[in-house]
Formats: C-alpha cells, structure tokens, sequence
C-alpha cells in the first residue's frame, strides 16, 4: 500500500464542493475555514475529542479537520451524541442552521465532557494521531476502535485505486459518515481524489432518487435496506453510477433486481476495523460471480480461513491499531484479524462469506449460516421492514430449530403461514426456518442493530 | 384540488393503514421528517398507491423530497399530472 502525501494541497486547489441539496461547502474554501478554527478554538493533540457528527457537509469538514491537522477525535453519530467514552475531554457538536455562514467565522460549539473529569486521563491517548471509531457489534458492548491518521488515508487510497476515483467526479453518499463503510470507502477516497460529496441523511427512496436527479452521480453508497426499497418500487433509473454496497450481501434474485433497474451494484465487504477489505468484481462479464457474492482483496491484503471452523482471518497492512478501553488504555490484538464471519470457496485471489460464526447452526450435518437464511427470506419477501433469524434448542432427535421474526410493517406484510409456504417451495430444505413468528416489533440495540439475545428470551411472550 | 386532497389522504389513512386520523393530517405539514413520519416502506407503498389509485406514473425524476413534502404540494402535482393526462 502506497503512503498519501500531499493530498490537501491537491484538495484545495480544485473546483470541487461538498454538499446536501441545502448547504454546500468548497475544498476552495478549507484553508480559510481552518485557520478560523486554528485561531478560535485550543484542541489538545494529546488528548480526545468526541465528535457529534451527522451526513452534512459541516460534519465532512470537521473530519477532513482532524484528520488534515493529527487531532485525536472519537467518531460519534448526533443521534447517540450524549453518551461519549471517558477518554473524551471535551464534545464538539454543530451549529444547527447555517444560512448565512463566511470560511473565516464558521463556529463550532465545544464543551467538556462531565464523565472524562472523574477518570484518569487516557493513558495510550496521548500516545495516539488518530480517530476512533466505535462497534457494538452484536452484542451491544461498545469497543472503542483506534486508528492511526495515515492509516485511514492509506486505507482510503486502495478504495480510490480500487474503484478509479478521480477529480471532478461525484459521489453520492447515502449511508452515515460516522461509520467506517462512509467515513472510508466515501468521504475520505473522494477527498484523496478531490471528488464531488453529495449527502443526504436519513436515506429514503424519495432522497435516493432526488439525489440522482440532482447530482448525477458516478459512484452512490447504498446500505441492503435501501436496495430493497429501491426494487419495491419498480423504477428504472437511467444512471451511469456504480452502486457499491456493504454489509449483508444481497440474495442473488435482489442483486439481479436491483442491477436490472438501476445499474452495476458493487458489493464491498470490510469491517470498522480493517476498512474496505474486498469487493464483488466489476463488469457484464462477471455478473454471475458478483450475484454469487464473489469477492476480490484488496491491494496488499491477504485473506485465510481458519482451518477448524473456517473463519475468515485478514492480515490487513493498514488496519487498525488497537482496541481501546473505556479510560483509553490500548488492548492487545493479533497480526492476523479473527473477522468472526465464516468463509467459503477461498482461491488465490477470491471467496465468499457465509455469514457471521455466531451466526452458524450445524443442522443435519451442514453448517448453515442464519445470515444467508435471513437474506435470503428477505429477498423472497421485500416488502418485509424488519426480519431476523436465530436458532433454539429443539429436542434430540431433529437437534438446533430455526426460527425466523418479522415485525409488523405499517403496510401490512405477508401472513406467518405464507412466509412458511413460499420459502418451503423457494429454498432448500437445511435453509426453511421451523418456525416462523409475526411481533409487533423487534427491539434493537443503541446502534440500530436487532437486539438477537433479547429477542431469542422474549420471542414467546413477543409473538403472544 | 380538494378531492385529490381527499382522496391522498383516504390512501395515507385507509390503505397504508397507519394509526392515524384523517383529521391529523394537515395540508401543509411534511409527510415523513419532522412531520407525519412515514417511514421508507410506507412512502414507498404511497407512491404505489398514487399511481394505481390515480392511474398516473411518476417519472423517476419527478419523485423528489419538495413533490412529498405536503399533501399541498402533492395535490397541485397530481391534479396536473392527470389533466395533462386526459389532454393526450
């Protein structure tokens, strides 16, 4: 992987804009806006500042900021921003409306942060140029997950290879920049390439298409749920942008759907950890290996699984650094990324994921991912808002029972007995869930995520 | 204009069947931030909804957050929409 160098100068020398359809910001402009900020306000390079970012351009330019100038920030949506890690000293958070704004006075709002004052200061912290990040994961304990600066800049010059970003072109951003998949494959290779960023939060269909109308873009970032919607819909849009999505795949019918409307739909597998990792090949001649969820690494990363369960293991060369503890102080990782998803078909230079390993159930004698259950009742049912799937102990003869929840959606939906019809008639037999249950709604963790333990307990008492 | 307001309205309430009063719905308020607060699947089936209902078809770059920020707005759209219509 190449070192980045220069990448502000070149930045700020081009025509380009950062913007939302309300506010816009020009790279032009940046040089005023941070000697603003360098005049104004006192930030610690030894110490840590949380961020109350949201998908605005204002938010954009307070991580080119920090990464441009080797600040120490925690990277927090607005949404969760009054729960900050006592490693924060101070909150920097947004002005709200910006109608009339100058480069030179554009203020920012700094207070202390109560829960840092009771703690020792982060020992590892000062030691630190970088951001964190935080994963909740499945389980909803946050880990704090550091990288350095230049990581996340060499991290984001392999996407820019990858994909061929260049000046002067435009990407839309319909996913949260507070998370890695926006932060890293999004805002920071467009700012290495001076590329145009057009935002949009909250994604629905109506800001999907309206972006596209508006912006024209080369490139969008699309999370699952909106490729779903966006199929539902049934609108062809005339597009020359490539979609790259990331997360759960989509089943291969959807991916079908979705580039037969739209255009070419990249899926790009990585983590909040190591970045972008690999992607589903590009091109018509490829289609069939893209749908089937065939991924390519990445420059300079190397992928293996693990002999026994065949976990995925990712020896990334600009990964993360460490994970971090509440007050700060560093927590030992290996060279080798454990990713905890489970790998398939894994040649010299592709494979597939199956799913998450705590997501895995022998049944039978075939190890099923419950993640490929879930994508693929979802992609048989799109018009379903919510769904997961787990497993609970059946008796000893027919062994682990797969259960899959839908919640209701204010639109009505398919009934229990029709989801249980059509996937017995669509899916393989290992893949068609025992049970099927309607709940008002499935609870979810601080981070949107399915909250899957709560569920598991409560699914009787939930289903009524 | 005030039928096709009705009308809009009786698809919000009856056919997306959400938990709310026609009476709720004024004119002039957003129909999904800040607003009403239907969600992504609900204003999809509301497209589908209009189209069928008033036997239209939004072009891909007619849908944008201005056309559904009010039933008002919405109405103006498709009174014509469909008046255009009938002239063909």
């Amino acid at each position: 992987m190449k070192p980045v160098k220069d990448w502000f100068a070149r930045l700020v020398k081009s025509d380009g804009i950062i913007g939302n359809g309300h506010f816009m910001v020009r790279y032009e402009d940046l040089p005023a806006i941070f000697r603003y900020w360098d005049n104004t306000y006192v930030f610690n390079t030894k110490r840590c500042i949380g961020l109350s970012l949201g998908n605005d351009p204002l938010s954009v330019v307070v991580l080119i900021y920090f990464i441009y100038k080797k600040i120490n920030g925690y990277i927090s949506s607005e949404i969760l921003a009054d729960k900050f890690p006592a490693f924060c000293d101070q909150i920097l958070t947004l002005p709200d409306h910006l109608k009339e704004w100058r480069p030179d006075q554009l203020q920012l709002q700094l207070h202390d942060n109560p829960g840092w004052k009771t703690l020792k200061p982060g020992r590892a912290i000062k030691e630190f140029s970088g951001m964190i990040l935080s994963s909740s994961g499945t389980t909803g304990k946050a880990k704090y997950i550091y990288f350095k600066h230049e990581d996340l800049l060499r991290n984001a010059l392999n996407v820019v290879d990858r994909f061929g970003f260049s000046r002067g072109q435009r990407l839309f951003i319909t996913v949260p920049v507070t998370h890695m998949f926006g932060l890293g494959v999004g805002v920071l290779p467009a700012v290495l390439a001076s590329a145009n960023i057009f935002l949009t939060g909250k994604a629905n269909i109506i800001k999907f298409l309206e972006g596209h109308s508006v912006f024209t873009p080369h490139f969008t970032l699309v999370s699952p749920a909106l490729c779903r919607m966006a199929i539902t819909l049934k609108k062809k849009v005339h597009s020359r942008s490539l979609y790259i999505s990331a997360g759960e795949r989509l089943d291969t019918r959807s991916y079908e759907a979705f580039e037969d409307q739209f255009g070419e739909l990249v899926n790009l597998y990585g983590s909040s950890e190591l970045g972008a990792i690999a992607t589903s090949p590009e091109g018509d001649n490829n289609k069939k290996e893209r749908w089937e969820g065939a991924l390519t690494p990445l420059q300079g990363i190397d992928i293996q699984l693990d002999k026994r369960y065949g976990e995925i293991l990712c020896h990334h060369p600009a990964s993360f650094t460490a994970y971090l503890d509440e007050e700060g102080c560093r927590m030992e990782r290996s060279e080798w990324h454990l990713t905890k998803d489970v790998g398939k078909d894994c040649e010299a230079n592709a494979f597939k994921v199956s799913g998450r390993i705590d997501h895995c159930v022998n049944r039978s004698g075939f190890l099923i991912s419950l993640d490929e259950i879930e994508s693929k009742l979802k992609g048989l049912f799109p018009e379903i808002s919510g769904l997961i799937v787990f497993e609970r102990p059946g008796d000893q003869n027919s062994g682990a029972e797969i259960i899959a929840v839908y919640e209701k959606s204010d639109a009505g939906g398919p009934s229990e007995e029709e989801i249980k019809l059509r996937s017995g008639k669509n899916l393989n037999k290992h893949l068609v869930p025992d049970a099927v249950y309607l709940v008002p709604e499935i609870k979810k963790l601080s981070s949107g995520k399915p909250d899957r333990n709560y569920m598991k307990q409560h699914i009787t008492e939930l289903a009524g | 204009m005030e039928e096709t307001k009705k009308k809009i309205k009786d698809i919000i309430v009856k056919d997306l069947e959400l938990s709310i009063r026609e009476s709720d719905i004024n004119d002039e308020v957003s129909l999904y931030d800040g607003g009403i607060g239907l969600d992504s699947i609900a204003i999809i089936n509301l497209i589908v909804e209009l189209e069928n209902q008033f036997g239209i078809s939004f072009d891909e770059a007619e849908i944008n957050a201005k056309l559904f920020s009010n039933i008002n707005t919405l109405a103006e759209f498709i009174q014509t929409k469909t008046n255009s219509d009938v002239l063909k």
